[in-house]
């Protein structure tokens, strides 16, 4: 029917209907992405691993499904989705983006995947990111650097560039990421798509890889805040198989989307966080904000600032909490199970101990050393109360911050990203101008919170800027209501989605 | 290179010894204290794991409600506070037996805090052992050394890695440091360690056996001049598993660290082990700055919530308590404290209530297990238990003997049989033909044969000297091949000399 | 590497501003308290798997170099 030029550019939504249609089937559609990523790739990048059989294989299975059998499944199935290869998949290769991992295949499946291939959602494959998601560019990859579809020349953030770039430059309709600390938001941002971090333990974490076991969590990657509403509620949900996931069910997300996209947010209270914006922010980046929040106004939100004065600390604690994480969660990569080993030179004792050095030295890129070094530096013994218990209190007092600023608003609202996308090489001699993409993304993370990117525009230099929503914990829905409503109102003053200014020679190629 | 030694009675005399137990207990739950494989000992290696246990990345920790509930009844039993929060914490350090490279263990807020253990010495002495906390912890794999002499790590060329032990829950008792101790040190840490064994295997959460690792110490010791001196630098002996060498490991410290600090040495502080074959501790690790556990709260388990609900069913559950049993049975059974102390020392008391339980006298029972069973079970080196012989076999032998079936010669004879794996003491008395004879007209013949045989000796019991009487039973039962009851030869000789 | 270190040590310091004595730490964003795991064994990874990815194995075993040095 449609050719595959089409096809791809559809919302995970419009293909599922299509499916139901029996207009496409699913094989059609993971083939049609295949093509793609056979096209795109040389120049994007985006994936460490395409499992085109496996997956034609799975969408051979939902195609031989009964209608009946189609009908218990949830709204998504058959519809394709990548995969970031920070989530552990049975039977692939799961590298982490770290020669330490490369060549592992796990011999178990997350509860993520479990539950995608029981919703019969085809896995296209896996996505690059920072080596053990510990980037804001997708550059510390041990194997490849992911382009931002909008420019080759640049980044598309991190760590979930590869998910991010995948969905953007339509190799995908969906995708899942992780986010500790922006990695799904940031490049969401700086791709024009996407990206959900749902409520800390909203998501089950088992099989997802550790960097920073608190502030972790899988969420959507996705074109359409619909689509992203969709396949949270599929992968949500309690896991008796990871202790701090929450025991109640997935929030009626599906249904807060539906009704933004009436554009009615009358009664509802819209927080500015005064403390995210300003300084440091891209005139461009704050201009597209700026009308985004008008938009909210016309459709009938109420837009209050608050204030979270210890947001200024997140920085700080978030540089203590996750690296510390970081190097106890990275510790087990010691050559013995799994993975890279490397003997030490002849010259130097045979010993395990020098064994697991010498594995790591080589096994590991500069960013994960320097977190491992600062995270084992803040855990010793006199330095204790003074970091990790210190920024553990600094944690509180954002949870508070958080809580307050509730009180006065339904949603808060921030640029996603202080910029946007940058150049290779520009921030990679920078750690800390690295680390500033993630001012306003942080906070989120070390509250538990939900919270979401959607795309507020193009910026002066053509590229996608990103605004955030942030929903009390446990009311994830409550985001997806005003992130619908801005959506379908932006589209409407854009003519359509955003992509729509994206140039994609990639598929042109595949028009014949 | 043997250390130099100071006397233990002088030792003792010049330094007051202080010690510290922390104590490793194995407990018995199905699965792992993290996730669901199961537990067995012998399994091929690694062939019970998880993801989890084997340290898989992406792997997640789940506790195991087992492990929490038998972690409360000994806590319990030690009259420990049982904390209403507690919360599990990374002891970060590289070993590579060590699945994650950090084992999840409690600090800050263990289970179980301060509690007591009562234990009764040799004499009778109730010696109060304090208890600082009794904490949840898993375990890690086991390492077999490749190469080198004996299996021994030391100079071996490699190590084969079995992670199934990984995971399996352990529950590790601190004991604050023990003091006033005196010479008794060492009968105090066994008495203890026994105490524990005992108290462990009554709740029926530990296999508690020794051999097998299910239980094993960790030793502390240091000396002071004085009482009233600060604690001295104590050495660390690891990994002690059986109660002879954890009495051996404190008589060895005490010796070896009076001696160096008698010739103005000073003591490391390091981690040892105990050497079974040498009889000594051999020096390790010195202890320094680079043991830094990193310990912090593990971010992937949340705050474990013990309810009251929860420890009034636990106390509910809690059975009877070792020591009250000892003193309830004793009284039962009609004991002497001397015979009740023999039968704890011979490890017996389990044997023997069972033993009286299928209907053997508490005397007639503990004859066996303490006379021909102890013996035997010395001989080969095993324990009680060990020996193949049940107390149904036993009281089964009591029964023939009170039914008048078996005599004391033909019982042990039979105990013999049983011991070899011959059947049943049943099977066995049938098999052999075994039986007492009564029968009146073979013993009266039989017994004529010997008054005839020995007229001497019948004068003798004709005079009143009933002293040889034993000539005559002999010959009777060497006559009827031992099954004559030797009760009614004399009753009969009696008949006869009377005449 | 020391001097990429140094360059958030001063956001890193500031948390000791307001990390007060009276505020209380938080290791989980999320106040749970944990699910505790019915004691039922799960089928387990066969011993194919488990060493499936070891970088060398013997006799269904992992190998690990010596763990002494030569001293």
């Amino acid at each position: 029917m449609t050719d595959t030029n089409e096809l791809v550019k559809l919302s995970a939504v419009q293909m599922a209907e299509l499916l139901r249609k029996k207009e496409v089937s699913s094989r059609d559609l993971v083939n049609a992405e295949l093509e793609v990523i056979d096209a795109a790739e040389p120049t994007i990048k985006a994936f460490l691993k395409v499992a085109g059989e496996t997956a034609l294989e799975q969408a051979d299975a939902f195609d031989n499904l009964s209608d009946d059998e189609k009908a218990e499944l949830p709204e998504l199935a058959g519809v394709p989705i990548a995969i970031k290869d920070m989530i552990v998949t049975k039977g692939i290769e799961t590298t982490a983006a770290s020669r330490i991992l490369e060549g592992w295949v796990p011999p178990y499946d997350a509860t993520v995947i479990e539950k995608l291939k029981a919703a019969h959602m085809p896995l296209l494959g896996k996505t690059n990111l920072d080596e053990f998601a510990q980037g804001s560019s997708t550059e510390h990859s041990a194997f490849q650097h992911t382009s931002n579809p909008w420019d080759a020349e640049r980044v598309p953030g991190g760590s979930g560039g590869g998910s991010a770039a995948a969905v953007g430059s339509f190799e995908a309709p969906l995708a899942l990421g992780t986010d500790t600390g922006g990695s799904i938001r940031q490049p969401g941002a700086l791709t024009g798509t996407v990206g959900v971090k749902p409520t800390y333990g909203g998501v089950s974490r088992f099989g997802a890889i550790a960097m920073a076991s608190s502030l972790d969590q899988i969420g959507p990657v996705s074109r359409t805040v619909l689509d992203s509403a969709l396949l949270q509620e599929i992968i949500g949900g309690h896991d008796k198989r990871d202790s701090t996931s929450i025991p109640e069910g997935p929030r009626p997300m599906v249904k807060a989307a539906r009704e933004g996209m009436n554009r009615d947010l009358k009664g509802m209270k819209v927080g500015l966080v005064e403390e995210l914006g300003g300084e440091g922010y891209q005139p461009g980046v704050e201009a597209r904000f700026n009308e985004a929040v008008k938009k909210l106004e016309e459709m009938g939100a109420e837009v209050v600032k608050v204030s979270c004065p210890h947001f200024k600390y997140a920085l700080g604690a978030y540089y203590i909490i996750m690296p510390s994480e970081v190097s106890s969660n990275l510790a087990r990569y010691d050559g013995m199970r799994y993975g890279l080993r490397v003997m030490p030179p002849a010259d130097v004792a045979q010993t395990a101990a020098n064994m697991m050095a010498y594995t790591r030295e080589a096994g590991f890129g500069d960013e994960v050393k320097r977190r491992i070094i600062l995270g084992t530096y803040a855990l010793s013994a006199g330095y204790y109360d003074a970091w990790y218990g210190s920024a553990q209190k600094v944690r509180t007092l954002i949870i508070d911050d958080f809580k307050k600023a509730f009180e006065q608003a339904d949603v808060l609202i921030s640029p996603t990203s202080p910029s946007t996308a940058f150049k290779f090489g520009e921030k990679m001699d920078d750690p800390l101008a690295m680390y500033m993409n993630d001012i306003a993304t942080i906070p989120a993370n070390l509250a538990g919170v939900p919270a979401m990117s959607i795309p507020s525009g193009l910026s002066d230099d053509g590229l996608p800027t990103g605004i955030q929503f942030i929903a009390p914990q446990q009311r994830d829905e409550v985001m997806y209501k005003p992130a619908a409503a801005l959506e379908a109102a932006l589209q409407d003053e854009w003519n359509g989605p955003i992509w729509q200014s994206l140039k994609t020679p990639w598929l042109d190629s595949l028009n014949n | 290179m043997a250390e130099k030694l100071m006397k233990y009675s002088e030792a003792v005399k010049e330094f007051d010894p202080v010690i510290g137990l922390e104590t490793h207990v194995e407990l018995s739950t199905r699965t792992k204290l993290f996730c669901p494989a199961p537990i067995s000992f012998g399994a091929e290696p690694n062939t019970e794991l998880t993801p989890v246990s084997l340290g898989l990345p992406g792997s997640l920790p789940v506790i195991n409600e087992t492990a929490v509930d038998y972690a409360i009844k000994l806590g319990l039993a030690l009259h420990c506070q049982i904390n209403e929060w507690s919360q599990f914490a990374r002891k970060n350090y590289f070993y590579p037996d060590m699945p994650r490279d950090y084992q999840i263990s409690q600090y800050d807020k263990p289970t179980n805090g301060e509690g007591y253990l009562d234990v009764e010495l040799e004499d009778g002495t109730i010696f109060r052992v304090p208890i600082e906390r009794a904490h949840i912890e898993d375990d890690a794999g086991k390492n077999t050394h490749v190469g080198g002499a004996d299996g021994r790590i030391e100079g071996a060329d490699h190590s084969l890695v079995d992670y199934n032990r990984a995971g399996v829950p352990l529950i590790e008792i601190v004991t604050k440091p023990i003091t006033g101790v005196g010479d008794r040190g060492p009968e105090i840490a066994g008495a203890y360690m026994r105490a524990i064994r005992d108290i462990v295997r009554a709740l029926n959460i530990s296999h508690a056996r020794m051999e097998q690792g299910n239980m094993r110490a960790d030793v502390n010791v240091s000396l002071r001049r004085d009482p009233s001196d600060p604690f001295g630098t104590r050495s660390e002996t690891k990994n002690v598993n059986s109660f002879r060498g954890i009495e051996r490991t404190i008589q060895y410290e005490i010796r070896r660290q009076a001696a160096i600090l008698d010739d103005g040495g000073e003591i490391l502080q390091e981690t040892r082990h105990w050497d079974e074959a040498a009889q000594a501790t051999a020096g390790g690790r010195v202890k320094s700055d680079a043991d830094d556990y990193r310990y912090f709260p593990d971010p992937d388990l949340v705050m474990l919530h013990i309810t009251n609900d929860r420890i009034e069913k636990m106390k509910a559950e809690m059975p009877e308590m070792p020591r009250e049993r000892r003193n309830r049975l004793k009284d039962e059974w009609k004991f002497s404290d001397v015979e009740m102390r023999d039968v704890i020392n011979a490890d017996a008391l389990d044997l023997i209530e069972e033993t009286v339980k299928l209907g053997a006298t508490p005397a007639g029972a503990k004859k066996w297990w303490l006379g021909e069973l102890s013996r035997e079970a010395n001989n080969q080196g095993i324990s009680l238990e060990e020996l193949p012989v049940t107390p149904q076999e036993v009281a089964d032998v009591e029964k023939l003997i009170a039914d008048g079936k078996l005599n004391d010669k033909l019982a042990k004879q039979t105990v013999a049989l049983v011991l070899k794996g011959e059947g049943t003491p049943a099977e066995i008395v049938e098999k052999h033909g075994f039986k007492v004879v009564s029968d009146d007209g073979m013993l009266q013949t039989a017994v004529d044969e010997a008054m005839a045989a020995n007229p001497d000796v019948v004068e003798k019991l004709k005079s009143g000297n009933m002293k040889p009487m034993g000539a005559i039973i002999g010959a009777v039962m060497r006559a009827t091949k031992g099954q004559a009851d030797a009760k009614a030869v004399t009753k009969i000789v009696m008949e006869k000399i009377k005449g | 590497m020391q001097s990429e270190l140094n360059v958030i040590a001063d956001a890193i310091n500031s948390v000791q501003e307001v990390a007060t004595e009276d505020v209380p730490p938080t290791a989980n964003p999320v106040p749970l308290e944990a699910y505790l795991r019915p004691d039922v064994p799960a089928t387990p990874l066969t011993q194919a798997e488990a060493l499936s990815g070891a970088p060398l194995a013997e006799d269904g075993m992992f190998v690990a170099p010596r763990i002494l040095g030569e001293e």
